[in-house]
Order: C-alpha cells, then sequence, then structure tokens
C-alpha cells in the first residue's frame, strides 16, 4: 500500500475544534430552536439551545468549583435521560473528560473503571447508583465527589444536581469568564470521552476517544446531508455507548431537534407519541418490532392475516424493484396503492408515521428484517462501526440502499481489507488508543493509524463493505487463511445424517481436519439396513463401509467450501464425547480445546503423513 | 415451589421447575430458537433435540444435583407460556461445583428472562455448591455479564471463541439491594 499518512489533527472544512465549541456555536447558531425534549410526568418537556448552554454553562461553573482540571476524568453513571446529555455537556465545557458507565455494570467493574479511569467526581442517576459508588468507595480515594439526579444527597460526599448549579452560580459571579477560558483551552487532541468495552476476556478496556473524534463525526454526518435541523430524532440508545455518544456528536452538528428516553418499555409507546423522522439502533429492536407486528398478524388470522400476506408481497416487490433502479408496471402500482393504504401505512404508524429511515448498528441485521422493512414503505440504512472508530465507519446511503452490507466508509475515512481478509480503518474518528495499555493499543493500532478491527469482510467493486465474519470466531491456519470452524460443523452436521459432534482443528496446522462422533442409534439403525452384522460402538466406526459413508458426507461439504478451507482428513472416534472425560459439561455444552488436547496424538497423525 | 417475578418490561412471569410432561414443550420451544441461540447452547450445532437430549435434559434432571427450571410469562389469558429454561448440573468429579446453562426463546431476550432464571437457579442450587464452571462463546457477551454479576468471576480462553468461566458463589460482591427484599 502506498497511502500517505495524513496529519492527524487535520480539520475537516466546518469542523469545530472541540465538542464544547460545537455546543456553543449551535446555541450562537440556533439559540431559539428546539434542543431536547424529555418526558416530565405525563408530558413532554422541551428545552431551546439558549437554554440548554445556559443549563450546561452552569453546572460547568459547579465542576470547575469543585476543582476539576483539563482533561480529568468524571464518570457518568445512568440510564438515558436528558440530565445525562446536560452532565456530559457540562464536563465538557469545564475541559475535563467523560467516563462512561452502564446503569446495569455490577459493582466490581463499576469500581475497576472508576479506578483505572482515575475519575474524580461521578455523576450517579439514582440511589441504586450511588450506593454502587459507596460499596467501592474503599478504593477509590482519587473520586471527591458524587453528584445524584434522583438520589439523596448527604451533604457530605453525595451532592444534589441542585447543590452543583448552586455551586456554579456562586463560582460564576465570581468568575464570569471562568466556562469560556475553559472552553478556550480544550484542543482537538485532548481526552473527550473514555468509554469502557465489554469484552469477555480480563478487564474492560479504555477507549479514549478526542474531541476530533466527535467533532469529526459530525461533519462527517453534515457531508452525508441525509439530515436537517428539520429532523426529529428519537434517542433511546444508552448514552454509555459509543453508537448513543455518536448520534449527540452528529445532533450538536446538525442542530435537529432530540427526543430523549432511555426506557425500553417505552419505546413504542414513545414513537407514537413523538412522531420522529429518524431513529437509530441495533438489530434487536428492528428485530422485535417485526416481531411484534407478526405475531399480532398471526394471532388474528383468517382474513386480516391473508390480507397482510398480500400486502407484503406486494410491498414487497415495489421495494426490490426500487432497490434495483427498476419501474413497476401501472397494474402493481395500483395494487400498491391498495397494499399501502389497507395494511402498510399502518404498520408506519406504529412508528409515528413520519420515519424517513431507520440506521441500524452495532450488529449484523438479518436481511429478511431489513426488506420486510422496505417492504412497508421504511428504509433501514446498516452502519459499521466500533467503539474505537466512535461507532462511525461506514453507512449505507439512502440513494444507494442496499440489503447484507454496510455501505461505503463515510466522507473522511479510509477502509481497507489486509491479506488476511481483515477489516482495517483509518480516520479521524479513530481513538487515540485504550487508556494506559500501550501493548494492547499496539497490538490493534498501527503506526500507521490503521486500526485492526478484528472483523473479517470484502469490499465490492462500488467499495460497499460487507462484514462476514469476526476474526474471534475463526481459526488461522499457517497459511494465514481464516476457517470458520462453526459453519464447517454445521453444514456437516446438516449434510450426515450419523453425525453425533464434529470438530473441526485447522489452528496452527497448514490444512483442515476433523474428529468425528455418530451417534449410536442412527448408525446401529443404518448398519443393520446396509448388511453391516457389527452392533458394538466402536468396532463399528472402524467398519469401512462406515468411513466411505461419512466420507462421502464430508466431500458433500467440501464441495460447498473454499478450496483452503476444506476437510483434508478426518476421524471417527471410537466413544462419543462425554461428560466423565469433561469433553462436555454436565448440561452438553462441547468443550472444544478439551478435545483437542485429549485427541492430540490422533491429530498429529493427521498432518504427520509426507506429502 | 413457585416464584413470582416480573421483567424488566413489567410483564408478569413465573420460574417453576421443569417437569417431565414438559418434555414436548422444550422439544417444541429448541425448534424456535435462532441458529445462534441453538449453538451458543451446547456450543455445537445441535439442530434439534433427540430423545436421546430430551432424557439427558428432561428425565435427568432430579431436584438435587441437577435442577432445572422454566420462566412461562403470563399472557392476557392467564396462560402461562414458557420463554426459558435454565439449569445447573452437579459436577461428579467435584461435588462444589456445578455447570449452569440458560436458554431464553430469542424473541424474549434482553427483558429480564435470564437474569430472573438465574436469580432463583442460584437459590435452589444443589446444596453444597459453591463454584459454577462452564463454558461459554467468547462472542457471547450477554451470557458472561450475566454470570459476572452472580460473584466473582475469572474466565480463561479455551479455545477458538471460547471461554472457560469460573464463578466463585461465597463472595457474592454484588450488595445490590434485592427489589423482592430477599436476602
Amino acid at each position: 500500500m502506498s497511502e500517505t499518512t495524513p496529519s492527524p489533527y487535520e480539520p475537516l472544512p466546518g469542523q469545530a475544534t472541540s465538542v464544547p465549541r460545537m455546543l456553543l456555536d449551535r446555541v450562537a447558531a440556533t439559540p431559539d430552536a428546539e434542543a431536547y425534549r424529555f418526558p416530565m410526568d405525563d408530558h413532554w418537556e422541551s428545552v431551546t439551545w439558549g437554554q440548554t448552554g445556559e443549563i450546561v454553562r452552569t453546572l460547568a461553573a459547579g465542576l470547575l468549583a469543585l476543582g476539576i482540571r483539563p482533561e480529568e476524568r468524571v464518570a457518568i453513571a445512568s440510564s438515558t435521560r436528558v440530565e445525562w446529555l446536560y452532565a456530559d455537556l457540562a464536563v465538557a465545557c469545564a475541559g475535563a473528560a467523560t467516563t462512561t458507565i452502564y446503569p446495569t455494570t455490577g459493582p466490581d467493574d463499576v469500581g475497576y473503571i472508576l479506578h483505572d479511569s482515575n475519575s474524580r467526581i461521578a455523576f450517579a442517576e439514582d440511589d441504586a447508583q450511588v450506593e454502587k459508588l459507596r460499596s467501592q468507595r474503599d478504593r477509590l480515594p482519587g473520586l471527591g465527589t458524587v453528584i445524584t439526579f434522583d438520589g439523596t444527597p448527604d451533604g457530605d460526599w453525595v451532592l444534589g444536581l441542585d447543590d452543583l448549579r448552586e455551586l456554579g452560580t456562586r463560582h460564576l459571579a465570581e468568575h464570569p469568564d471562568a466556562v469560556d477560558r475553559a472552553v478556550a483551552g480544550v484542543r482537538p487532541e485532548h481526552l473527550a470521552t473514555l468509554i469502557y468495552t465489554s469484552g469477555t476476556t480480563g478487564r474492560p478496556k479504555g477507549v479514549e476517544l478526542t474531541h476530533a473524534c466527535w467533532t469529526y463525526i459530525g461533519v462527517a454526518a453534515e457531508a452525508l446531508d441525509i439530515l436537517s435541523e428539520d429532523d426529529l430524532q428519537f434517542l433511546w440508545l444508552p448514552l454509555s455507548h459509543s453508537f448513543g455518544k455518536m448520534l449527540q456528536a452528529v445532533q450538536l452538528q446538525v442542530g435537529f431537534p432530540t427526543a430523549v428516553d432511555g426506557r425500553m418499555d417505552r419505546i413504542v409507546p414513545n414513537l407514537a407519541e413523538v412522531r420522529p423522522t429518524f431513529m437509530a439502533g441495533p438489530p434487536r429492536i428492528f428485530e422485535k418490532v417485526h416481531a411484534k407486528v407478526v405475531q399480532t398478524v398471526a394471532e388474528e388470522g383468517g382474513l386480516r392475516a391473508a390480507l397482510f400476506g398480500w400486502a407484503f408481497g406486494v410491498g414487497d416487490q415495489v421495494a426490490r424493484a426500487r432497490l434495483a433502479g427498476r419501474r413497476v408496471g401501472p397494474f402493481t402500482r395500483a395494487q400498491h396503492v391498495v397494499a399501502d393504504r389497507l395494511v402498510l401505512a399502518k404498520v408506519r404508524d406504529r412508528l409515528g408515521g413520519r420515519i424517513r429511515f431507520l440506521i441500524s448498528g452495532s450488529a449484523a441485521l438479518s436481511p429478511d428484517v431489513a426488506a420486510w422493512f422496505h417492504a412497508a414503505g421504511l428504509s433501514v440504512m446498516e452502519g459499521y462501526g466500533l467503539t474505537e472508530t466512535s461507532a462511525g465507519a461506514c453507512l449505507v446511503r439512502p440513494d444507494d440502499l442496499i440489503f447484507g452490507k454496510v455501505g461505503p466508509p463515510v466522507p473522511g475515512t479510509e477502509v481497507r481489507i489486509a491479506e488476511d481478509g481483515e477489516i482495517l480503518v483509518r480516520g479521524p474518528s479513530v481513538m487515540r488508543g485504550y487508556h494506559r495499555q500501550p501493548e494492547v493499543t499496539a497490538e490493534v493500532l498501527g503506526p500507521d493509524g490503521w486500526l485492526a478491527t478484528g472483523d473479517v469482510g470484502e469490499l465490492d467493486a462500488e467499495g460497499r463493505l460487507r462484514i462476514t465474519d469476526r476474526k474471534k470466531d475463526l481459526v488461522k491456519t499457517s497459511g494465514g487463511k481464516y476457517i470458520a470452524p462453526q459453519s464447517i460443523e454445521m453444514l456437516f452436521k446438516a449434510v450426515c445424517p450419523l453425525a453425533s459432534q464434529m470438530v473441526v482443528h485447522a489452528e496452527g496446522r497448514n490444512y483442515a481436519t476433523a474428529l468425528i462422533t455418530l451417534d449410536p442409534e442412527a448408525l446401529a439403525q443404518w448398519a443393520a439396513a446396509h448388511g453391516v452384522t457389527e452392533t458394538d460402538y466402536a468396532k463399528l466406526t472402524a467398519v469401512p463401509a462406515v468411513r466411505d459413508y461419512v466420507q462421502g458426507s464430508i466431500d458433500q461439504v467440501n464441495a460447498r467450501l473454499n478450496r483452503w478451507e476444506t476437510i483434508k482428513d478426518f476421524r471417527i472416534l471410537d466413544r462419543d464425547l462425554t461428560v466423565e472425560e469433561g469433553e462436555v459439561t454436565p448440561s452438553l455444552k462441547v468443550r472444544r480445546k478439551v478435545v483437542e488436547t485429549t485427541y492430540r496424538p490422533v491429530l498429529d497423525e493427521m498432518y504427520s503423513d509426507v506429502r | 415451589m413457585i416464584a413470582e417475578t416480573r421483567l424488566t418490561d413489567g410483564t408478569l412471569a413465573l420460574v417453576l421447575p421443569l417437569h417431565p410432561e414438559d418434555r414436548e414443550a422444550l422439544r417444541d420451544g429448541y425448534e424456535q430458537l435462532s441458529v445462534d441461540a441453538r449453538y451458543h447452547r451446547f456450543l455445537a450445532p445441535v439442530p434439534h433435540l433427540n430423545d436421546d437430549l430430551l432424557d439427558h435434559l428432561v428425565d435427568d434432571v432430579d431436584g438435587l444435583d441437577h435442577v432445572a427450571l422454566a420462566l412461562a410469562v403470563v399472557d392476557d389469558d392467564h396462560v402461562g407460556v414458557p420463554v426459558g429454561v435454565a439449569r445447573t448440573i452437579r459436577y461428579r468429579q467435584d461435588p462444589t461445583a456445578a455447570d449452569v446453562a440458560v436458554t431464553v426463546l430469542d424473541a424474549w431476550q434482553g427483558r429480564g428472562v435470564a437474569t430472573a432464571l438465574l436469580a432463583e437457579l442460584m437459590r435452589q442450587r444443589p446444596v453444597g455448591v459453591s463454584r459454577l464452571v462452564t463454558t461459554v462463546a467468547a462472542d457471547n457477551e450477554a451470557s458472561v455479564a450475566m454470570l459476572r454479576r452472580l460473584g466473582r468471576t475469572t474466565t480463561t480462553p479455551a479455545g477458538i471463541n471460547r471461554l472457560d468461566v469460573v464463578v466463585d458463589l461465597t463472595e457474592p460482591d454484588d450488595p445490590r439491594p434485592d427489589p423482592t427484599g430477599d436476602p
């Protein structure tokens, strides 16, 4: 590759120097426009950008009064609500950095995150969150103050939001320019957000995202030109997650209002009340809406179910034609008008009736579900990003809708595929590194700025990315090729009626082999039907006719695999995997590693032949 | 023993022991699972529950060394609809350790079904069990997070996309107040 490495902090046209600058510019540009809408008792309240600016300025002054210094960490442990946004923006305006904590994170991990991030102040949603912090207080000498939204202040370690406001008001009376000075001091390369990723091995890792990451996300979204000040967002995603944080940055740049309510059980009623023009979420939320509607209709049965099926058939035809850039004939068009009025419009009404598009991210969306939404006239655009890329990297464009791909990179971001298939990302949204973990950082982030994502994928001729696998599901052969044992094992099970278990082995070898066990009952039946007189399981597994039969299944599997994935040799074990030997757990989960260790000599034998 | 609980979205649910007559319900429920959910349950492709498996998963439940619970949501007609099952089984080689497995219908995931099942399962766990020892798919973060909430947890990579997980139940590091008021 011959790319030159761009200067890391070369701003794009219109890119603010920092997140607080982005906010103050927004306040100055449209002070009277609606910024946030949030539930209050049984109705929705609104604040303008001007009001938001004032609230945030006072809270920021309160944080300064508490002695917070540039880039010091302030944690937020809360569900998604407007106070989360105020607190986060106040932290930014004080020149400090936010550490996000999921409200569901356990006390031990919370203690770890606060300690590792060296947080000086923490916002805690309610008494339960305060209690969690209190239980960890012994190991957190640096945590000077807790500020609670709804919880009970103790006049000492725990303050209320009102107390912070009061501190801020007094501080501003004495130092009227305190916040402006703090904002002016924030540089693009300063730490803005520290998000801990819930890795499964070891402790969570803190991803350091700078102000430039978020201000870049803002201008990149603006450059896509798909959102305007006239849009209305409904935001329920956890703001502790990079996906939610990203939407906050986009909003500051573009300036549309956002209705905020993180309560999962209120999503559907909220959509009907708020009537947003767009919403983003993980695939699960779209799958739930789909399942709910389909289930309701199926239960009603009869004529209504038939009508529903017909309408979606017509909708699908029209959507597919539109995706392919074709026009449909007048008869289909007429049918579509009827289908839309009777059924499809009602589905859209469930989401408020004004949705222009939906954005799905953070995991793969099933193409069937995506197609269903399209048939109903609701565009779902898939995106791709990691916390390590500030949640942004690729997005399907509304003028190039497609299923099963996550679109081209957003403007200013580069994507390429490494030799071994791994997706690499470079651009201003890429993290500064993992907090205090230079070695782990160096494993994924090269000196040339390319981030190794751990995902495997391919780019099509139009530069659109398709994710094919998670790297951790794959084994790498000594030839550097990836193999997905899970898919091969599934394929074998589907093809071979005698199969009980298959463990594909290839790690560090130059080709793949397999250990196979057979189902005793199926095997006995097969033997009887094929005139094999042997009945003992162990002896049956050694009968040539049995091996030939299994070889036939392997051949069928191999025919459907890439050349480097094919199973070159296999052994049928003379007994099934057992709990006693620890090869399966008592609840029958297969322990691949134990199998590979136990049968190491058998595996070695398959690689010892002179070839 | 039947425990009443509410899911995070407010749905009323019952947690009750799995009975031999639930055999067909278990078989049917498994058929409704996504490919991924089936894979995560056995960490191997098991397309259907055959009679051998059901013998183990239903008939071998003895309430002493092998405890299995089902969670049923109560629908508008007051009929319980099973949506999840969880079990813990003592290791023969180590009576202080038990394996654990939880399965929830895809459409019901993310609503606290597994958490409710595990909480009750831990209350009813085999006497003398102080550790959970199991294997999970490393990409099954929800599962790992759930186990972490039960006590001090150590995870060890165990091959491609696998983690061996040990949860120490004697030192629950979770002093969260129990919403039901139970100690």
